[in-house]
């Protein structure tokens, strides 16, 4: 009768020369799911209608984070604040960057232009002002869905009786960029 | 002797989009307007008997009496502006009529100089605030000593436009 320590030593004696001539080769890869990211327009930046100063000069502005709209001269027609949707899933960080028009143009004619934006995860209200060209955030990661909304504003000043009557036009660029 | 190989391969990818909005503003001129204020008669004053005519310079405030015409026309917004007046031919009153000759003249202000509008319409481009200053006088002939006393007088006519 052998005790169990023998015996447990004849299987030590068995096992290593076996171990010794089995290879396990293993080869895994880990994908983390690939992330995506749209980006839409929501509602153009529209300033309205807003009447030439009798003399001097004016401006007219949006408030990138209330949408409201002020102006010492009169104002008239529908005005909105610019607004665009970033949704995402697998989403760990994203990148926001934007250029905007130094002026807004109408054939030769110009008027200065100066861009403001806002950042929030609602739609309508909660919009923290961004400074600088570019505003970074951190998503929900892998599996996960979410959604960042961004606002435009600024202000168009200069405007005189020698600027011509009809619509100025410019445009707000913004890429994002999702890993 | 074992070997266990394991690797592991993380993959990485990103995802970019832009997207563009569009900015407008537009600008318009205000309504034009504009208006006139009359602010003084034509007026000749007495005239003695045996003068065959008598004058009176729009460019002068006040001259023996004599009174020119004072009117003032004011606007905003308007890239023209047109005066054009309508001087009678006569002047009637208890004689016979008497041949009347307007004659105006224009200014900034009521302090500066006047100087003589030529013709019946006076105009200008402006877009800014305005107010100009017009004054009549002219001659009234055909004065005698029998001329019967009493007072003659005519209607002048203006017309302001402005767009």
């Amino acid at each position: 009768m052998k005790s169990p320590i023998t015996l447990f030593l004849l299987a030590l004696w068995w096992a290593i020369p076996m171990l010794g001539q089995v290879s396990v080769p293993a080869s895994i890869t880990l994908s983390t799911p690939s992330p995506s990211c749209s980006f839409s327009r929501d509602a153009s930046l529209s300033f309205g209608t807003v009447e030439k100063p009798g003399t001097g000069n004016g401006s007219v502005a949006i408030n990138a984070q209330t949408g409201a709209r002020s102006s010492a001269l009169t104002v008239s027609g529908s005005k909105s604040v610019g607004q665009a949707r970033l949704t995402g899933t697998n989403v760990a960080t994203y990148t926001v960057s934007r250029t905007f028009s130094s002026t807004l143009t109408k054939g030769a004619g110009s008027l200065n232009f100066s861009g403001t934006w806002a950042q929030s995860s609602s739609s309508n209200s909660s919009y923290s002002l961004i400074s600088g060209t570019s505003y970074s955030g951190t998503a929900s990661g892998a599996g996960s869905s979410f959604t960042r909304y961004f606002r435009f504003g600024g202000t168009v000043s200069g405007i005189d009786l020698n600027d011509g009557d009809g619509t100025y036009t410019g445009t707000i660029n913004a890429s994002v960029t999702c890993n | 002797m074992s070997a266990v190989l394991i690797s592991i391969l993380v993959t990485h990818s990103v995802h970019a989009q832009a997207v563009d909005t569009k900015v407008w503003l537009a600008i318009k001129t205000p309504q034009a307007t504009c208006a006139l204020a009359l602010r003084q008669d034509v007026d000749f004053g007495a005239v003695k008997g045996g003068e065959q005519s008598v004058s009176l310079s729009p460019g002068m405030p006040r001259n023996r009496g004599r009174v020119p015409g004072w009117f003032v026309v004011t606007g905003q917004y308007a890239s023209g502006y047109m005066i054009s007046i309508d001087f009678p031919k006569h002047v009637t009153g208890p004689g016979a009529p008497l041949a009347y000759e307007g004659q105006w003249a224009q200014a900034r202000t009521a302090a500066e100089p006047f100087e003589s509008v030529q013709g019946s319409i006076w105009r200008t481009s402006v877009e800014s605030t305005f107010e100009r200053h017009f004054r009549v006088g002219g001659h009234v002939r055909g004065l005698s000593a029998n001329t019967r006393p009493g007072l003659y007088s005519g209607q002048i006519s203006i017309t302001t436009t402005c767009n």
